[in-house]
């Protein structure tokens, strides 16, 4: 038979299975519009029955009120982070390629390449059609200036915004550690909890948010493995390693400790485009704080696996299409004067093998020669033609930058300069216009030098019959001079170096009308034979042509005057990309969000009809000792004295 | 699945905002009447939309500029050649009456007077220019088409004839009946010496040349580069003043060889060079190089015309090779791949023949008059008994007959000038007839650049334009759907269990 107060003790548990149960509904309540918060049930049980031996049996003991738990389902975490990962790429990606399609721009009211293109195109007609007047060939010469400038603001727009996307990244890197910090300290705090058998719900919740806000900036993996005890194995101690792996697996958490990444702005020598801004930067692992760039592992961002803001901002930041430089090493020689390495490499790519479309820097970088990096100080392009092969000659830097020099065990190998972006950033734009100011200026110059000084009959000359020369140059920002092209290549065996007076040197930034024909626009070349007469305009029927005529100069299949629809073509088809994908992944999200909220979110009306069922329990329990207190009071006060 | 009021107030909120960037594109549209506001909405219509552009900046440029511009050029020169078709008519008319046989003193002198004034008007209208620039001058339109002012520069030339240039002139040997006065009259030649020959002859495009040594080739082949080779003409050359005495034109009957008359500009062969030059074939090339320095206003300037060398500047040898350049057209571009000549070249109206010509009969009108004044000087020394009448009488017959041969010789001319006249005239009428060609052809094409432009216009206007009835309809829809959209989540989220309990 059970003690007589037994009944008092049931009571007590319902009232304070009630009782937690009317908290819970409480806290749910409070947090109902708190962010990450899961919803909280309190999770009870029958007590263990109590043994008799009556003829009735056991008795029932009340309830049991085990644990308050977060009701939660880590699968649609899971996916709602590989998601995040995509709307975060997209989200960097369209928010960029807007800015480069502003730049591209060209409408009925901001002129942009087509506009100032066909506007110099008409001028030439003028020219074409009153060859000796001089007002008609300052105007010309005025609109080539428009379309000069329309490059330099471009490419200057493009590198600022280039500039803009690297300070993002730091931003980013930042953001990263700072959640680094704080989902190891929670680890810690979730373990001390949990380790005495409690849920650590709250600061779950928390640290579920963290990885929430890091899977937008890059794509993680998490492994949650419970601890063993190690003198029993099969005993779970109640912690748990969690492992936070960002951009492709690499470890940033393992439980209390974490890693963090540092930003190292590049040297001017290290530039890994011609036309990259100055100080972007490379990321690189610390471990707590200690930092040796010597030695320190990079952070790598691959365009493939790699994804989340930070992805999209590598992308592009260093989008190159897939282009980079790559050879096999063929040789090791020295320099002349015997203290630097040369290494010469054979390139295949059809890339490479055109100067035109050559996005090396001018001013050294790294080389990645079998895995090793090396600085290089300059380099030399050869074409042989007897042979048909292309290759490079990179001078390597003397030991105050190259801690280690090459051995012959580096021929055959493969050998890069920058990864493959397969993605069409800003260094693929900034390389597109440097090929076509190339292509273009080189053409156009050609036409107005046609001719040899020795037969007067055929020498392209100005109105006044002096020898022409050429309108399209770039600035030496060094020395304020202008380039002349004295080495040419593109015919035959060539060799170039990066310093060379090429027009590998010309590029967006720098392009210019040369000054002599801003000084004087009569000096145009307008046609050929000295004494043919001012109103000959041969040479400018030809330069008209050249921007329609694909014979004369074909840009990607295209005529020059079309550069800005192949461009635009790309720019607008990768910013619609991103807007689609962003939209689509983004709907995605919000039913993923959804989903989880369906599960772990707090409802008002649940959480009413839970306060009404404690509420009543609660009283119904209340009532029970009020019972039990009279059933007391009659059988101690009333009952046998 | 279980809906949270959350989740209900998140897909409210999805739902308006999706409403509202409807609401935003197409206002955008309305207020822009632009299709799309950037490329990436649709990358066909913002490529497309390049192309339309810069089609319709072609066409502007063709249909603005180069049409009117053409014809302005065209006007001009129609205007110029209208003047020579006067002029030369007028020069055909004073033709028919200097050949008429009876001609008085005072007609002769208006003829030649008017024969004067309309060759300088012919020279005059070649210098036209249009916007400062000379219509007729070809490529060299800073260069006059005739000297404007007597000019003193040497130019070396190469002047390029055929077989055809080399005809027969009349001579007449007037003695020295031109320089008769009271006190050398008897000197004077008598009837017998009077007469008339036939001279084989060469007129060069200029007269007064210089007297320097010259040379007349044929062209015999072309070398290895290109450049055309000559050969001497065999015949022992000199250069003989149409002043001297003996004149040259005696002289080639008599000494023979090649002859430069300098004052005329004629080139005299003898029976045997004339006779080796006829048995070339027809065709045959004949070069004469020789200089000239002193111009005269109006003479056509020879850069125009021939390979010529002043000082260390040479021009058009290109006349000298294999691969002479193309003529000096100037052509406007009215389309795509399409182009309009608008010059008129010297060489289709202005020759030196009109020149050589009216020189010529000027020349011999000249010598009429000349000699009518001896005879008349004569007849009042005949009258005069300080005179020895026999001997007065004698050069008196002489002037006569001078006078009646240069009368013939005239006569001949000017019926000789009634035939080139008219060549001369149709010349020009077939370049004006080509102007007007010009002319027309033109409309067509401004007419076909404007139905051009227009339809470019509208595909434009069709590319990028918005359809506004269209975006204003959507947009009132999406309005009601917005208000019904705010209504319902405003019932939705006020409401919960709470409110009954």
């Amino acid at each position: 038979m059970s003690s007589t107060f037994f009944g008092l003790n049931i009571a007590y548990t319902g009232l304070l299975a009630s009782n937690a149960g009317l908290n819970t509904t409480g806290n749910n309540i409070a947090n109902a519009e708190t962010e990450g918060y899961s919803r909280q049930t309190v999770v009870q049980q029958a007590a263990n029955a109590l043994q008799t031996f009556t003829t009735y049996g056991c008795a029932g003991a009340g309830v049991e009120t085990i644990a308050i738990e977060r009701i939660r389902d880590e699968f649609y975490d899971e996916k709602y982070w590989n998601n995040q990962t995509k709307v975060g790429e997209y989200d960097s990606k369209q928010y960029y390629m807007a800015m480069v399609e502003d730049y591209f721009t060209d409408n009925t009211t901001i002129s942009g390449f087509t506009t100032i293109f066909n506007s110099m195109v008409a001028s030439l007609e003028e020219v074409a059609k009153n060859a000796g007047d001089s007002t008609v060939k300052t105007e010309f010469v005025g609109s080539a200036v428009n379309l000069t400038d329309y490059f330099n603001n471009l490419s200057s727009n493009l590198s600022s915004l280039q500039k803009d996307v690297n300070s993002e990244i730091k931003v980013k890197a930042d953001e990263i550690n700072s959640i680094a910090a704080q989902v190891a300290s929670l680890n810690k705090q979730i373990n001390v909890i949990e380790l005495t058998g409690a849920t650590a719900n709250e600061l779950r919740d928390r640290r579920s948010l963290l990885v929430d806000q890091l899977s937008a900036i890059t794509d993680v993996e998490i492994i949650e493995t419970p601890v063993y005890d190690t003198n029993n194995p099969d005993r779970v101690t109640g912690a748990n390693r969690f492992l936070v792996k960002i951009s492709g697996g690499q470890l940033l958490v393992d439980t209390n400790d974490y890693k963090s990444l540092v930003c190292v702005a590049r040297g001017n020598d290290e530039k890994v485009n011609q036309s990259d801004a100055d100080g972007l930067y490379d990321i690189y692992w610390a471990t707590q704080g200690e930092f040796d760039r010597a030695t320190a592992t990079p952070f790598v961002v691959n365009s493939t696996v790699s994804g989340g803001e930070m992805a999209g901002l590598f992308q592009m930041r260093d989008g190159n299409n897939g282009e980079y430089f790559n050879g096999t090493v063929t040789g090791l020689s020295k320099t002349a004067d015997g203290l630097r390495d040369i290494v010469s490499m054979e390139v295949t790519n059809d890339y490479l093998k055109d100067l035109d479309k050559c996005t090396l820097s001018e001013n050294g970088g790294i080389i990645n020669i079998g895995n090793t990096l090396y600085h290089y100080d300059s380099w030399t392009y050869n074409y042989d033609q007897a042979t048909d092969t292309y290759s490079y000659d990179f001078v390597l830097s003397d030991s105050s930058k190259n801690d280690v020099a090459i051995t012959t065990n580096k021929i055959g190998k493969e050998a890069t300069i920058g990864n493959e972006v397969n993605y069409q950033g800003i260094p693929y734009y900034m390389s597109q216009m440097n090929e076509w100011v190339r292509d273009y200026a080189k053409a156009f110059n050609a036409i107005l030098t046609q001719g040899d000084a020795s037969d007067p009959t055929t020498l392209s000359v100005d109105s006044n019959g002096n020898e022409a020369g050429i309108l399209f140059t770039g600035d030496v920002i060094t020395d304020n001079t202008q380039f002349a092209f004295t080495v040419t290549y593109g015919s035959g065996s060539a060799t170039v170096k990066d310093t060379d007076d090429s027009y590998y040197r010309l590029t967006a930034a720098n392009f210019s009308v040369s000054d002599a024909l801003v000084e004087n626009a009569d000096l145009l070349g307008t046609h050929t034979g000295t004494t043919a007469g001012q109103d000959k305009y041969d040479v400018i029927t030809d330069l008209i042509n050249l921007g329609t005529d694909k014979t004369a100069m074909s840009y990607r299949g295209s005529s020059a005057g079309e550069f800005l629809q192949c461009i635009l073509a790309d720019v607008s088809l990768n910013a619609n990309n991103a807007n689609t994908f962003f939209k689509s992944y983004e709907t995605i999200s919000d039913t993923i969000a959804t989903q989880r909220l369906s599960i772990s979110g707090v409802d008002n009306d649940d959480e009413a009809i839970n306060l009404v069922k404690y509420q009543n329990s609660y009283t119904l329990a209340s009532k029970m000792i009020q019972t039990l207190t009279e059933v007391y009071d009659r059988l101690i006060l009333s009952t046998g004295v | 699945m279980r809906i949270t009021n959350k989740i209900m107030q998140n897909n409210a909120l999805v739902n308006i905002n999706r409403n509202k960037v409807l609401q935003d594109k197409l206002n955008t549209q309305i207020a822009t009447q632009q299709k799309i506001s950037r490329p990436s909405e649709d990358p066909v219509t913002a490529i497309r939309s390049l192309r339309l552009r810069t089609n319709l900046a072609e066409i502007d440029q063709y249909y603005s500029k180069n049409v009117g511009d053409a014809e302005n050029w065209l006007g001009v020169t129609e205007d110029a050649l209208g003047n020579v078709v006067d002029a030369v008519t007028d020069m055909y008319d004073q033709c028919t009456k200097g050949s008429s046989s009876n001609l008085e003193t005072t007609d002769r002198e208006t003829i030649l007077e008017s024969l004067k004034a309309l060759r300088d008007e012919i020279y005059t209208t070649g210098n036209v220019d249009y916007a400062g620039r000379n219509i007729f001058a070809g490529y060299r339109t800073d260069l006059d088409l005739a000297f404007t002012s007597d000019t003193t520069q040497t130019f070396a030339m190469t002047e390029q004839l055929s077989l055809k240039n080399l005809s027969d002139i009349t001579y007449v040997n007037t003695g020295n009946l031109t320089g008769l006065n009271e006190t050398n009259y008897a000197a004077a030649a008598d009837e017998e010496a009077i007469a008339t020959s036939s001279v084989h002859s060469i007129r060069l495009a200029y007269d007064n040349i210089d007297t320097a040594a010259f040379s007349l080739m044929q062209k015999t082949g072309v070398d290895a580069s290109g450049n055309n080779t000559y050969a001497a003409i065999a015949g022992a050359t000199s250069v003989v003043s149409a002043t001297a005495s003996p004149s040259p034109y005696e002289l080639i009957a008599t000494t023979g060889g090649i002859i430069l008359v300098p004052e005329t500009g004629e080139i005299l062969v003898d029976d045997t060079v004339y006779a080796a030059m006829q048995a070339l074939p027809a065709d045959t090339e004949i070069a004469v190089n020789y200089s000239k320095s002193n111009w005269e206003k109006g003479d056509l300037r020879p850069e125009h015309y021939f390979a010529c060398t002043s000082g260390t500047v040479s021009y058009n040898q290109d006349f000298l090779t294999e691969n002479k350049a193309d003529a000096q057209v100037i052509e406007y571009a009215v389309g795509a791949n399409q182009s309009l000549r608008v010059n008129t070249l010297a060489n289709e109206v202005y020759t030196h023949d009109i020149g050589r010509d009216v020189d010529e009969l000027i020349a011999a009108t000249e010598a009429v008059g000349d000699m009518e004044d001896i005879v008349e000087k004569l007849e009042s020394m005949l009258k005069d008994t300080t005179f020895v009448t026999t001997t007065v009488q004698e050069k008196l017959d002489a002037a006569n007959k001078a006078l009646t041969l240069l009368n013939e010789k005239m006569q001949t001319l000017f019926e000789n000038g009634i035939t080139s006249m008219q060549g001369y005239l149709d010349q020009t009428n077939l370049a004006v007839t080509n102007v007007g060609n010009r002319s027309a052809r033109l409309e067509l094409v401004e007419n076909r650049l404007k139905a051009q432009k227009t339809s470019f216009k509208a595909l434009s206007a069709e590319n990028d334009g918005a359809n506004i009835t269209e975006a204003a309809v959507q947009l009132s829809s999406a309005e009601l759907s917005y208000n019904a959209a705010l209504a319902a989540t405003g019932k939705i989220i006020q409401n919960s269990l709470m409110n009954f309990i």
